[in-house]
């Protein structure tokens, strides 16, 4: 059956929505949606992107500024500029960034002017956001109130795995690091640090102590050498987790549904099927490794010309969402 | 790949002009013939593979000029990319082959005999006429037995159209050698007194 725009977009916003609730929700953020069980969260990805899209949920957006003021110590803010980066990046087809910097300086400054530890950061002047959205960003930051609806994050939540080895380890990439090799049979320094968002010579650096301290078996292949988790079950045994929630690359994942909610917005695209179908081939290359992660099918953009392949494009992307916000 | 069909023209059109404002583009133009021109004013409908563009078409107050360009500008470019994956068009298809006839003549008055077609803010394409395709089919006709002959036939030209097309060709091109050429294709089409005459 063919989707309508009018019918996608609302799907679309109330899926991508209940999978930022549920995941701040686990993080002990009061809400009626029920916490994440399947996916490990993912703290960074998740501030950027809630921030990206907050504006269509303002309670949202204000809940996880006020998780962030008083648990932000949980935060990594190397990697959380990191990812704002890659957020910061113009839509295809259009003059509009997905996240103006402005915005996330905004966030900072509300942070700052709340928090017990300050954040200090050198404020952007390269991009100007486009008619209002910088403005009615503002008026959300400026009259931000505490509403106490956060408590502490419980890090023995399996979906918590993230903050637990942070808690062990403190906040820096070995949290990650180890993440992605509890997940993955190998890896090597370059392709770790790309998923991962740190620097590729942090990330060597920290898995050559590994190495040596026998925590990781180092495999050589020519000139980059991979490395291997030791010992995977003892280790989830000693953090006391029986059996690891699935892990998804939230940054790259955000970035694509967070692209499409922002494509679906825009004014002047939102009742052109044809222009939300070439723009749904500009991402298709990212969306098809979340839809490859995901077992979903991808339909081949060359059977539908033109405006024809909206309505497929939209059914897989519900479908993504659906998987996303699938119960353990 | 796909071909350009009668009955997608005008999305095609639609598509390229949504590209052209969403990819920072100016107000813009055309003069199209051959084939897409053909079936957009269903004279001939067949499908082709590409938009052969003849120049740009500027606005006068009371004339249009068509202005030859060897180059499309960049952003038009763009969107026609976009276009040609969005279609999965063939990797030229939208082109100034024959922009070169701007520079060598085109019919008199071809200008005033201009099909306009409007999409959206961003483009004007300006289809060439029946009998102005007549004067090209005919020229692009008269050493080959092709696709080319089969449209100025189904074009139906009388014999005053074709002697008048006829005519612009000799100017096109001036050799005793075309002359004749010209000669035995009107002989063999059922045009031998315009054949006797030129």
């Amino acid at each position: 059956m063919e989707l309508s725009l009018h019918e996608f977009k609302e799907k679309f916003n109330n899926n991508l929505f209940e999978i930022h609730w549920k995941h701040w929700t686990t993080l002990g953020t009061a809400s009626h949606v029920k916490p994440e069980k399947y996916w490990i969260i993912d703290l960074e990805s998740l501030i950027i992107s809630t921030l990206t899209i907050g504006l269509n949920d303002k309670r949202l957006l204000s809940s996880s500024v006020e998780w962030l003021i008083k648990n932000g110590d949980w935060m990594n803010l190397s990697r959380l500029k990191r990812i704002v980066k890659i957020f910061s990046k113009p839509l295809p087809l259009s003059k509009e960034h997905l996240l103006s910097p402005e915005i996330f300086d905004l966030l900072l400054e509300t942070y700052n002017k709340n928090a017990r530890n300050k954040i200090i950061f050198k404020k952007t002047d390269l991009y100007l956001p486009e008619g209002n959205t910088f403005n009615e960003y503002k008026n959300i930051f400026y009259s931000f109130k505490i509403r106490d609806v956060v408590t502490k994050p419980k890090l023995q939540n399996p979906a918590l795995l993230q903050l637990l080895l942070r808690g062990i380890f403190g906040i820096d990439a070995r949290t990650e690091i180890l993440i992605y090799l509890l997940v993955n049979d190998n890896g090597n320094s370059n392709s770790i640090a790309k998923e991962i968002f740190y620097n590729q010579k942090n990330v060597y650096k920290l898995l050559e102590r590994w190495a040596n301290a026998r925590i990781v078996t180092k495999i050589s292949q020519n000139k980059l050498s991979s490395y291997s988790l030791n010992r995977k079950k003892e280790l989830l045994q000693a953090m006391g987790l029986k059996n690891m929630l699935k892990y998804l690359n939230w940054a790259r994942t955000f970035l694509v549904l967070d692209q499409i909610a922002k494509a679906i917005a825009i004014p002047q695209w939102s009742d052109d099927e044809y222009l939300l179908s070439s723009f749904s081939r500009e991402l298709l290359d990212d969306v098809k490794l979340i839809a490859k992660s995901l077992n979903v099918n991808v339909p081949e953009p060359t059977s539908f010309p033109g405006k024809r392949y909206f309505s497929p494009f939209a059914s897989m992307a519900l479908n993504i969402l659906k998987k996303l916000n699938r119960k353990a | 790949m796909r071909q350009v069909e009668p009955d997608i023209i005008d999305e095609i059109f639609s598509a390229l002009a949504t590209q052209i404002g969403a990819l920072g583009g100016m107000p813009l133009g055309l003069a199209v013939c051959g084939g897409t021109a053909l079936s957009a004013l269903g004279l001939v409908t067949r499908t082709t593979k590409d938009v052969d563009v003849l120049g740009v078409v500027l606005e006068d107050p009371d004339s249009l000029i068509i202005q030859k360009i060897t180059k499309f500008p960049e952003w038009l470019a763009h969107a026609a990319g976009k276009v040609r994956r969005d279609f999965d068009l063939p990797e030229n298809w939208l082109n100034l082959g024959p922009a070169q006839q701007v520079e060598s003549g085109l019919p008199n008055d071809l200008e005033k005999r201009l099909v306009s077609r409007r999409y959206g803010k961003y483009l004007t394409i300006y289809f060439i006429s029946r009998i102005d395709q007549i004067h090209f089919k005919l020229y692009a006709a008269v050493d080959r037995n092709d696709y080319h002959v089969q449209d100025l036939l189904a074009l139906k030209p009388t014999e005053k159209e074709m002697e008048m097309a006829a005519s612009w060709v000799l100017f096109q091109d001036v050799s005793e050698v075309f002359r004749s050429l010209l000669k035995d294709f009107l002989e063999v089409h059922n045009y031998g007194a315009i054949a006797a005459r030129i």
